[in-house]
């Protein structure tokens, strides 16, 4: 006897009761869901393996509030999510937006802390003002923002970055490649221990100008504050002025 | 007053409700449940179950005996479907605390019996029309309560409305709406539930309590009674406390002891059947034209050398005798010396005192489950002894014990408990700072010459040479460098001994 004739047979004197509806396939409720799974610090392919095919369920995802404590998965749902998207993405202005992006468009109208971290491919475009950590090490892409606090473009190996208005403190540290284009000032130690890429200031420089830096170029239009290239054992630097106790190889452009 | 309660229980007796127990056991094809007890009621119009901890009131009588199927249907499916074992209760136990902001046991409780009453009445809906009524009928009666409906209860019933699109009180509030999310891949995958039950928690926290998800968690081994002696399967990946409160959820009481316990029971020992030959081959000797042509070992030879000359470059297998014969019947007795110095470092998860804890925990209920007596000493500066006995239970308390101090091991208790056993396997677990070693070391001789002594060292080998070598005449040493060791060699060594190629002759 088969398993259905069988169960018609223990069951015939019912009439089955109303189906429930139930969706097909492994479905995340929530991002406390995913982080049970994933942990809070997870990689962007643990998170890539789990997240819904559907669109509506990741967009449910990045509609809540991942507050401090998942904001990491967050990120990386919102790079997916531009992945996946024809048009620009415009999610909420939060930490970690477009976390190890590849390709696609993410606009914001503002952005918090650690914004395009990690890009390798895509753009990111922010109207207003960036938190710190922006397009901290890239790989790829593009990033514009109307201005940027501190620690701009750390570590940046590929991609560009522009800065239209002006940029904090330590931008560019440690950078082995990639372009950066600032239109306003930027403040201290920018392009310390730079290795390689370009550094290009339309404004001022703050004090500190390429510390310590081995390679690459910096430019600054405007006058750079004093120590410019302080120890440095590399690369170049242009300043339009520069104060006192810099480098004997610091340029002054005309 | 009197006459009144006089009327319900006539009420209750003409409604015969043992035939409608067994006319819902008939429903759910004779699940294996025993009657329900009625029991002596404190209030009048209560009749309660105090087997099933349910109680039936005036109300509930005067809806009629479907209404009490519904009842009965609900508690069998319950038993038969969610949370049925305790495992299970254990699981969504510890998934509606991981979902709490603030994990409190009545909390969590309430959880529990909430997501398995909305798995159970889904399911029973799903099943039958005639089931479907049943469940509405249950459902509605709740919805009838107006002003005593607490905030919890109108979400549930909101979702429920939409959830199974029956007639019940709608609620506009977003919380619906992620719980008909979190149930939209049904209720039959049990591999979800967990993480449904701790999503559910998230979602309704703020909300609780309310009417539903009241009583106690209803699972099989809680009804039989044997739930205190049942290990519980989640306990391996959680720490003391953690258990203590999942055991509080479920209403049972969860000890230091019996979380090892629950631990060590997901140990497996694998035996090995007692097939041990005496003679056995060993190492190559030179085969002679004097000897058997059928015992020239060709291949071995021409890998040695491209010429086959006899008596020179021709070897066979010799076969060596050994001393090691079957064992027999008897097992030898078990004694454990467990170090609960300062340096195990405590009963929490993942420590020296937590593995070997579980190692000696899985060797003593391995020993007395092969009829063996089991005897434990627990030692630091001062020390416990449970004696040669057939209560395991003893034994284990002493084992739990965490004494924080010295080391100081006590050789004369254990070399007069090896000698009231001749031959039992020793098992003594430490980290070697015995302080006390040398001024022992006699007493521990003696005892190593009385029983077989196996010492696991949770300590790197090759410190100090001379202490290596001392010890080593004492019997089997193993030096365990990665703690997660310890266990596996501990079972492995007792293994052997009772069930597998023992090194203890008990000729």
């Amino acid at each position: 006897m088969k398993l259905s004739s069988f169960m018609d047979s223990a069951y015939q004197k019912k009439r089955p009761g109303k189906r429930l509806k139930t969706r097909e396939g492994d479905m995340i409720f929530s991002l406390e869901d995913l982080a049970d799974r994933v942990g809070n610090k997870p990689s962007r392919e643990a998170v890539e393996e789990l997240v819904p095919e559907d669109n509506n369920q990741l967009d449910l995802l990045i509609s809540s509030d991942p507050k401090k404590k998942y904001s990491m998965i967050w990120g990386y749902l919102t790079s997916l999510a531009a992945e996946r998207s024809s048009a620009p993405l415009k999610p909420p202005s939060r930490d970690y937006v477009g976390l190890e992006l590849r390709h696609g468009t993410i606009i914001l109208p503002e952005a918090g802390d650690h914004v395009g971290e990690r890009m390798r491919g895509g753009r990111i475009v922010v109207k207003g003002k960036a938190g710190d950590h922006l397009g901290q090490e890239m790989q790829g892409g593009r990033i514009i923002a109307r201005g940027c606090r501190d620690y701009g473009f750390r570590s940046m190996r590929e991609g560009f970055g522009v800065i239209l208005g002006d940029a904090g403190k330590f931008l560019g540290i440690g950078n082995c490649g990639g372009r950066i284009t600032v239109m306003g000032s930027c403040k201290e130690r920018a392009g310390w221990l730079m290795r390689s890429g370009s550094l290009n200031v339309s404004g001022d420089a703050g004090e500190y100008l390429g510390l310590l830096m081995s390679g690459g170029r910096i430019q600054v239009k405007g006058i750079a504050g004093r120590r410019a290239g302080w120890r440095k054992r590399g690369g170049s630097i242009a300043a339009g002025g520069f104060g006192p106790e810099a480098a004997v190889d610091v340029i002054e452009l005309e | 007053m009197q006459q009144a309660d006089l009327g319900l229980r006539r009420l209750l007796m003409s409604l015969n409700w043992s035939d409608v127990w067994q006319r819902s056991r008939e429903n759910w094809h004779w699940p294996i449940l025993p009657l329900p007890r009625p029991g002596a009621s404190e209030k009048s119009g209560e009749f309660p179950f105090g087997n099933y901890q349910i109680t039936i009131t005036s109300e509930m009588l005067a809806q009629g005996p479907l209404y009490i199927e519904n009842l009965f249907d609900h508690l069998i499916v319950h038993y038969i479907f969610c949370p049925r074992s305790l495992g299970e209760a254990g699981h969504l136990a510890q998934a509606a605390l991981d979902g709490l902001k603030k994990p409190d046991i009545s909390t969590a409780r309430y959880l529990v019996n909430l997501f398995s009453d909305i798995v159970v009445d889904s399911f029973r809906l799903e099943r039958s029309e005639e089931d479907e009524r049943k469940v509405l009928m249950g459902w509605r009666r709740l919805s009838m309560q107006g002003e005593r409906l607490m905030p919890l209860d109108r979400v549930v019933l909101g979702f429920l409305k939409d959830y199974w699109r029956a007639a019940l009180p709608s609620c506009s509030r977003p919380e619906v709406d992620h719980l008909a999310r979190l149930f939209s891949p049904g209720i039959r995958d049990k591999s979800l539930w967990p993480r449904q039950c701790r999503q559910m928690a998230r979602i309704l926290e703020p909300f609780l309590p309310g009417i539903l998800g009241r009583g106690q968690i209803r699972c099989l081994e809680i009804l039989n009674g044997n739930a205190d002696v049942l290990p519980l399967s989640s306990a391996a990946n959680q720490d003391i406390a953690r258990y203590e409160k999942v055991m509080a959820v479920l209403g049972l009481k969860g000890d230091l002891a019996r979380w090892y316990r629950d631990q060590s029971y997901s140990i497996v020992i694998r035996e090995t059947p007692r097939a041990r030959s005496e003679s056995y081959p060993s190492s190559p000797v030179k085969w002679r034209l004097t000897d058997p042509f059928s015992e020239l070992d060709v291949s071995y030879s021409l890998s040695l050398a491209p010429w086959l000359i006899p008596g020179v470059t021709t070897f066979k297998r010799s076969e060596e005798t050994g001393r090691l014969a079957p064992a027999g019947e008897a097992v030898p007795d078990l004694l454990v010396v467990l170090d609960s110095s300062r340096s195990m470092e405590g009963p929490t998860w993942g420590t020296k005192t937590h593995r070997a804890t579980i190692a000696a925990f899985k060797a003593c209920s391995f020993a007395y489950s092969k009829g063996a007596q089991v005897a434990a000493i627990n030692f630091s500066e001062k020390y416990l002894v449970a004696p040669w006995t057939r209560d395991l239970g003893s034994v284990e308390n002493v084992l739990v014990e965490f004494f924080s101090t010295r080391t100081h091991i006590p050789g004369k208790a254990i070399r007069e408990m090896a000698e009231e056993r001749p031959g039992c396997l020793i098992l003594c677990i430490t980290d070697t700072h015995i302080q006390n070693l040398y001024q022992e070391w006699e007493e521990i001789r003696r005892a190593a010459q009385a029983g077989h002594f196996v010492l696991f060292c949770i300590d790197q080998a090759y410190k100090d040479r001379h202490v290596e070598e001392a010890l080593s005449s004492l019997g089997q040493v193993y030096y365990i460098n990665r703690l997660e060791d310890l266990v596996t060699m501990v079972v492995d060594v007792t293994g052997k001994a009772y069930c597998g190629e023992s090194f203890i002759s008990l000729q």
